[in-house]
């Protein structure tokens, strides 16, 4: 069993050496969780507006109204967000260009088409990968970033080692304002880490399973299978040569919604080519997991269902995989939730930065005692010379 | 204190890795890739089409199809008579891999994971194509070396 001072010097090595990239990940983390509300505020095209008090469409029928209003455009995917922004859509446009769409989710017109990357996309590869470029299915980034879960769970663990009583910080918090820095900032860093341990490992738990996610695709492999083109025979010829006709998409989201009663549809991917099935993701009744959980594939020519996989089916790993993104950005409450969450990230920036306060001032001393004996030292006649 | 001095060590290298990260990104270093070369221009289904590749040492490896090189189809005119499939393949591998090379993207770029043999980077490429009405098609497109030892 390892002594209190060996747990202390651990819980040092494990987090003051990273502190500063640990901070930067917290902070861009809890901007993050509100990087749609952000867009919302700046971009007033990218809200939902409602001046005319209409029903909301649902998502085919506003990839239908797309088509119908820009033809030239080739529209990759379409996806819910929160009920105030617009639906964003990927296209391709005669170029070859793409684009971003955002379409008012009420009356279906396009409010405005971006090109570049979005400020939500931005703090994604701010923080989940430092902007580190990917190649061959890896990112340094993303590994640096993953990989501070295990240091972080580890500070968690030998922080409540060396915390005794931790759970006194809950019915007798302590703040001594008048006995020095040090002390502030010693109770500072029990009392934030005391109370953010449970989000400590929520954050540790699911940036694990991201790094192991990330050795994953570094191999090949993927999470969800791919889904499977079309038989031949499962779609119809016809003797002009012509495209044969495609289901309205709508339809196509009906017929996935009966599949998964209380279906809420959240992306659909359009088929790559004419043989690739139509992809309806969405969130269910199922609590927590996130909206990409309920997966199914459509032929568009007949609607009829290639494969559906929901939780009550799903690997370990694909469960993993769907719960993580809620857990670790607190989306799966609402503003409520993502509000905590980034209350608590800036917590953890500040457990960060008082830990590494902390240290500071217990090396400093040291430093200036040990010049202080130095210079003690010099002046110090030697005892031979005296003789 | 010794463990005081390592630690100061450790934080101002890895501090100063952290900053170097912008500049790898900003250089290009990580892996901005060269542009993109013309393998092939041709005509098909009554509209016209370039192939291009970015230029590599090696093929790449798919998990499911071993050895392949990306490819992108770029439709200067969009066909006139609708496809029903298009795959790519170089001779000597992927005739029978029935869902290996299929060109799939919008309607205006087309990308392939290409099956290829590894010991003939000079080999042609092979282009199926299924209409509609049931008629098939395959042609020979002759392409410089897919890749060459010492690109990036």
């Amino acid at each position: 069993m390892l002594s209190k001072r060996a747990w202390f010097t651990l819980h040092g090595w494990l987090a003051v050496p990273v502190w500063i990239l640990f901070t930067f990940i917290c902070l861009t983390g809890a901007i993050a969780v509100f990087s749609h509300e952000i867009t919302w505020l700046a971009n007033p095209d990218a809200r939902a507006v409602n001046p005319e008090g209409e029903p909301r469409r649902d998502l085919g029928t506003l990839v239908e109204d797309v088509h119908a209003s820009m033809p030239e455009a080739d529209i990759h995917w379409a996806a819910e967000l929160e009920p105030y922004m617009a639906v964003p859509m990927r296209v391709s446009l005669p170029g070859p260009e793409r684009a971003l769409l955002y379409v008012n989710p009420y009356s279906g017109a396009i409010q405005a088409v971006n090109q570049g990357t979005t400020f939500a996309g931005f703090m994604r590869a701010l923080h989940g990968w430092l902007l580190m470029p990917w190649q061959e299915g890896y990112s340094i980034g993303y590994y640096l970033v993953s990989g501070l879960s295990i240091l972080m769970f580890g500070s968690l663990v030998s922080g409540l080692v060396i915390y005794k009583r931790f759970w006194r910080a809950f019915t007798r918090p302590r703040l001594r304002f008048r006995r020095g820095g040090r002390i502030l900032l010693g109770d500072l860093h029990r009392l934030a880490g005391a109370w953010s341990f449970w989000f400590l490992l929520i954050l540790s738990t699911t940036g694990m399973i991201y790094f192991a996610q990330g050795l994953l695709w570094h191999n090949g492999g993927r999470v969800h299978a791919l889904p499977e083109s079309l038989e031949t025979a499962a779609v119809p010829t016809t003797p002009d040569a012509s495209a044969p006709p495609v289901l309205p998409m709508s339809e196509l989201v009906e017929r996935a919604r009966d599949r998964f009663p209380g279906l809420s549809p959240a992306r659909i991917h359009m088929p790559e080519h004419p043989l690739d099935p139509v992809g309806i993701h969405g969130s269910g009744p199922a609590p927590v997991f996130d909206d990409a959980s309920y997966r199914l594939s459509l032929n568009p020519y007949n609607g009829e269902i290639v494969s559906a996989r929901s939780p009550g089916v799903m690997t370990p790993l694909e469960w993993a995989v769907r719960l993580a993104d809620p857990l670790h950005f607190g989306t799966w409450g609402g503003l409520v939730s993502k509000a905590l969450w980034c209350l608590f990230g800036l917590v953890l920036a500040g457990l960060s930065i008082t830990g590494f306060l902390i240290w500071r001032r217990r090396l400093v001393p040291a430093r200036v005692t040990n010049r202080v004996l130095q210079k003690a030292r010099e002046q110090q006649p030697c005892p031979r010379s005296a003789a | 204190m010794p463990t005081q001095r390592r630690l100061k060590t450790w934080l101002y290298t890895l501090t100063g890795l952290l900053l170097l990260a912008p500049v790898y990104y900003g250089t290009g270093a990580g892996g901005s890739a060269p542009p993109a070369e013309t393998l092939a221009r041709l005509d098909v289904a009554g509209g016209s089409a370039i192939i291009k590749a970015t230029p590599t040492a090696r093929p790449g490896k798919d998990p499911d199809h071993g050895a392949v090189r990306d490819l992108t189809l770029v439709w200067e005119k969009t066909p006139d008579t609708p496809l029903k499939r298009a795959r790519l393949y170089q001779r000597g591998r992927g005739q029978e891999e029935g869902g290996a090379g299929i060109l799939h993207g919008s309607r205006y770029q087309w990308h392939a994971h290409v099956p290829v043999n590894p010991e003939t980077p000079g080999a042609p490429l092979i282009l199926e194509l299924q209409y509609w009405d049931g008629r098939r098609e395959s042609r020979t497109i002759d392409t410089p070396v897919l890749w060459k030892p010492g690109s990036r």
